[in-house]
């Protein structure tokens, strides 16, 4: 008896000793693996301010940023994104890309070695997977095809909805135009000039094409030249051009374009000489509140003025509209 | 000799002074947009802002001719004070030609200015709206004005007052509608007022939110919170900044 009992107490010790070591077995068989990523894999309208997030089940320690590439998808073939930054914040591994993401884009997520080191182990997996960032012509959705935007919202709640207001680059535009005739009674009569200056912000902006337009047709065009030189002020660009013998009511159309040749602002502004002065200059400046800044649809809902500024200062066709899964 | 040495000398001017032969024929020429009519026996006044020399008043400086560059038989006259010349034709404007107004830099003013170039209006039978249906007569301005006329269709087709400063007339009536159509149309989440202006307003506005300017006259205002029933004021204004014209829309 005293054998069974000696048995029993030997048994007991050893299962108290065991069980610390048997639970820890346990939990080393959680493989560090990936919960989930933000943006998920194959997204189609991930919002360009997304803030790419990959979430592991276990607390990040330390990590690898060598392994860990951002790609971007142009004519079929992925490019380096530069990436700024890799945090960790607690599970969440948060990749920052140095400039922000672009619309219509593709970009594809990559590990290639051991990028990540958890608590539970070393990530040591090969991961890739992308996500686009199509978008949404607000114009569509509030205009043209109202019915979208209503399935859009039995999908999607308003604050997964955001609408992006282009950036604007036109500061300014004055026009100074003379008519034909003399100033004076006694002078000989000349021809009709105008100078139109235009005043941009120096950041993506290459060119100014300007037209003189008058019934949607083309009266005069031409590409002003940059104010070089001491007139020249910081972080802005002026361009200039002259027209001469252009009648005294017409359409200004100035098509700022980028490096690429791409258009990436654009303004009419209506000019008419006035009755009885030989000169009449005309200056328009431009602020803005929205421009280059998302919004969701739920922020413009509340707050009415702010909906009322992003329609007034933006073109709708020109303002985009993606949406965050959750 | 002497003859020889005349002649030589004659042609050494041609030479040195081209311009003794072109004379005015080297000036530009301006052509202006091409009008639509529908009157075709359709009459053309031309304005001045100051009286014409007579001696320059004359066939070959007013003139019609069609696309094949035949000249129309037209008649000429001038008004009283010499500022308006008129260019009637004796036979009607065929469909489907279009015909060219010319106005010669040969014509001179009193005090003996020249015009600084020719000026071509092409003009059309057609049924484009540019036209004062009510005028069978218009004024063209002269020089570079082309559409400075279409502005005031509405009002009056000959009553253009010369510009104190310029030489010659540009037409400058405002016409009495400025806002020439306003519309609204409602959206799900906002009101969309359109206005189509005259060419005189550069700017449209309802209380402080200013309309987008989308080109062709016609300026577009989105607004949301808009009650139907309630009503909007617009107002045209000028370069300047003087309201041209006020008009009052209700939100439907």
């Amino acid at each position: 008896m005293k054998k069974l009992k000696g048995i029993g107490v030997a048994f007991i010790l050893l299962l108290s000793i065991l069980m610390p070591a048997l639970n820890q077995s346990v939990s080393a068989a959680a493989a560090p693996r990936i919960d989930h990523t933000s943006p998920a894999a194959n997204e189609q309208n991930v919002p360009i301010d997304t803030d790419i997030r990959i979430y592991f089940n276990s607390d990040i320690r330390g990590i690898s940023s060598q392994y860990i590439k951002l790609f971007e998808k142009s004519n079929g073939t992925y490019y380096d994104f530069p990436i700024k930054t890799v945090k960790k914040d607690g599970e969440a591994l948060h990749i920052l890309p140095e400039k922000s993401l672009g619309f219509n884009k593709e970009y594809m997520v990559q590990f290639n070695g051991p990028a990540v080191d958890l608590q539970n182990g070393t990530y040591n997996q090969h991961l890739s997977y992308t996500f686009q960032t199509n978008y949404i012509d607000f114009y569509e959705l509030m205009v043209v095809n109202e019915g979208r935007l209503m399935n859009m919202l039995d999908t999607y709640a308003p604050r997964q909805i955001k609408a992006f207001a282009p950036k604007r680059y036109i500061n300014e535009i004055s026009v100074i135009h003379k008519k034909t005739g003399s100033l004076k009674g006694d002078q000989a009569s000349f021809n009709g000039i105008t100078n139109i200056d235009i005043n941009t912000k120096s950041e993506d902006v290459a060119s100014v094409h300007v037209d003189i337009m008058k019934n949607d047709n083309i009266l005069q065009k031409g590409y002003a030249s940059k104010v070089t030189g001491t007139k020249a002020s910081k972080n802005q660009f002026t361009f200039d051009i002259g027209f001469s013998n252009i009648p005294d009511f017409y359409d200004v159309r100035v098509t700022v374009l980028n490096n690429a040749q791409q258009t990436i602002d654009s303004k009419i502004i209506k000019f008419a000489a006035e009755d009885g002065k030989a000169i009449t200059s005309f200056k328009e400046s431009y602020k803005y509140k929205t421009a280059g800044n998302g919004y969701t649809f739920h922020e413009l809902l509340s707050k009415e003025s702010l909906f009322s500024d992003l329609l007034s200062e933006s073109l709708m066709q020109d303002i985009k509209v993606q949406v965050e899964d959750r | 000799m002497k003859k020889i040495t005349i002649l030589f000398m004659m042609v050494c001017s041609l030479i040195v002074f081209p311009g003794i032969l072109q004379g005015q024929a080297s000036i530009k020429e301006v052509t202006l947009n091409e009008r639509a009519i529908q009157d075709p026996m359709k009459s053309w006044t031309i304005t001045f802002s100051q009286p014409i020399n007579k001696g320059t008043f004359k066939k070959q400086n007013f003139l019609i001719k069609d696309d094949k560059k035949r000249q129309v038989k037209a008649k000429l006259s001038l008004s009283k004070d010499e500022r308006k010349v008129t260019i009637t034709p004796e036979s009607p404007y065929k469909k489907e030609v279009t015909y060219y107004l010319y106005v010669k830099g040969n014509v001179k003013s009193g005090s003996n200015q020249f015009l600084n170039e020719h000026t071509v209006l092409p003009f059309k039978i057609g049924t484009a709206s540019k036209e004062s249906k009510s005028s069978n007569e218009k004024t063209v301005t002269n020089a570079k004005q082309p559409t400075s006329s279409s502005g005031k269709t509405s009002s009056s087709g000959s009553n253009s007052k010369p510009s104190s400063n310029s030489k010659y007339s540009t037409s400058s009536k405002t016409p009495e509608k400025n806002l020439v159509k306003v519309q609204t149309k409602k959206h799900s989440h906002f009101d969309e007022i359109s206005v189509q202006v005259s060419d005189y307003v550069t700017k449209v506005k309802a209380g402080s939110d200013e309309f987008e300017y989308k080109g062709n006259n016609l300026f577009v205002l989105y607004k949301p919170g808009l009650k139907s029933g309630e009503k909007i004021t617009v107002k045209g204004y000028s370069m300047s900044g003087k309201v041209l014209e006020t008009k009052e829309v209700v939100i439907p």
